[in-house]
């Protein structure tokens, strides 16, 4: 959807039009959930806290004055409530001791990927990234996934440059050693059957 | 050099990797619920209480009564002379009959226990009902 297209919107809400705040939802329902499953890991959490996103748009929407893509306002609101719940809930995840990587440990982990079939690798990716630390993976998620650019990062976290750079790169050395971690068994195999 | 490439690679694994990965999606009535927890919201805005005896009423309540207090007192002395006009003798004059007179009333305590009790159980259910009806109209 266009900035153009959810700006017609969001005036159309704004005069009175509540159905119209649906096409909002409808168009970036897929996003803010799977980025707030990103942050919680549990799928009924983060239905809530994305309906509550959701809401808490609708209810603040004479505030979006158009400086930043409907998208990242949205996004932000979706990070800020999920700070809040993961504060309350205080589940900690199994963090991964992040170990020096080598140029050869980043091809071997590639050409084992490759071997694996798109469905399979896709499923394996996606455990792996939940096995990151919330913040790295929501980090992740953002800039490849949902493609967002530093400076929208930085606007949807509230964190500096500098902050924002070193944790991504923090969370693409430690998803490189989940991965690792993960298709080790999967090598043996690999060379076993040879 | 070797730095800089070792992170491009990293980038790079990360960005072809995250990007296979498929999109989560919320449940068919995802919009539905949101759309429905709005419009009641707005609907519950929307019902505003307006006491019985609004503002302007009230302006022009007091408005009476201040001037029944002062328009007597600012006309001064004929005011004085048209209330002496008035014959006033009428509730002294007036001999109302006592019809009661002639009955007398011996209320055992267990009647008037009973009667207190039903007094008691039709406030009762009057607050009941107040807080029934209320809540099918919400």
């Amino acid at each position: 959807m266009t900035i153009n297209n959810d700006q017609q919107y969001i005036d159309r809400v704004l005069k009175g039009d509540t159905n119209a705040y649906a096409f909002l939802v409808d168009s970036y329902k897929d996003m803010i959930y799977s980025m707030v499953l990103k942050m919680t890991n549990n799928r009924e959490e983060a239905e809530e806290i994305s309906q509550d996103t959701f809401i808490k748009g609708f209810q603040n929407l004479d505030k979006f004055k158009g400086e930043s893509k409907f998208s990242t306002w949205l996004y932000k609101i979706a990070y800020r409530t999920c700070l809040d719940a993961i504060k309350k809930n205080k589940k900690h995840n199994n963090t991964y001791e992040i170990n020096d990587i080598t140029m050869n440990q980043i091809q071997s982990v590639e050409t084992i990927l490759q071997g694996i079939e798109r469905q399979d690798r896709s499923r394996m990716m996606k455990e792996c990234l939940n096995k990151l630390p919330s913040e790295e993976r929501s980090l992740l998620w953002l800039f490849y996934f949902d493609e967002l650019t530093l400076k929208e990062i930085i606007e949807v976290t509230n964190l500096s440059e500098a902050n924002v750079k070193v944790k991504l790169h923090r969370a693409r050395k430690r998803l490189l050693t989940v991965v690792k971690e993960n298709v080790e068994p999967e090598l043996i195999n690999h060379y076993g059957r040879k | 050099m070797g730095e800089n490439k070792h992170i491009n690679e990293l980038d790079a694994f990360a960005k072809k990797h995250i990007q296979e990965i498929e999109a989560e999606k919320p449940s068919v009535d995802f919009t539905n619920a949101i759309m429905k927890s709005i419009l009641t919201e707005q609907a519950i805005q929307k019902i505003s209480y307006e006491p019985l005896i609004s503002k302007k009423v009230w302006f022009v309540i007091i408005a009476a009564v201040v001037s029944l207090f002062f328009i007597p007192i600012k006309a001064g002395k004929r005011s004085q002379e048209f209330l002496d006009k008035i014959d006033l003798s009428i509730d002294t004059n007036l001999e109302i009959p006592n019809l009661f007179e002639s009955l007398s009333f011996d209320v055992s305590n267990s009647f008037s226990y009973a009667i207190l009790l039903c007094a008691v159980m039709i406030i009762v259910q009057i607050v009941v009902l107040k807080n029934y009806f209320q809540n099918r109209m919400n």
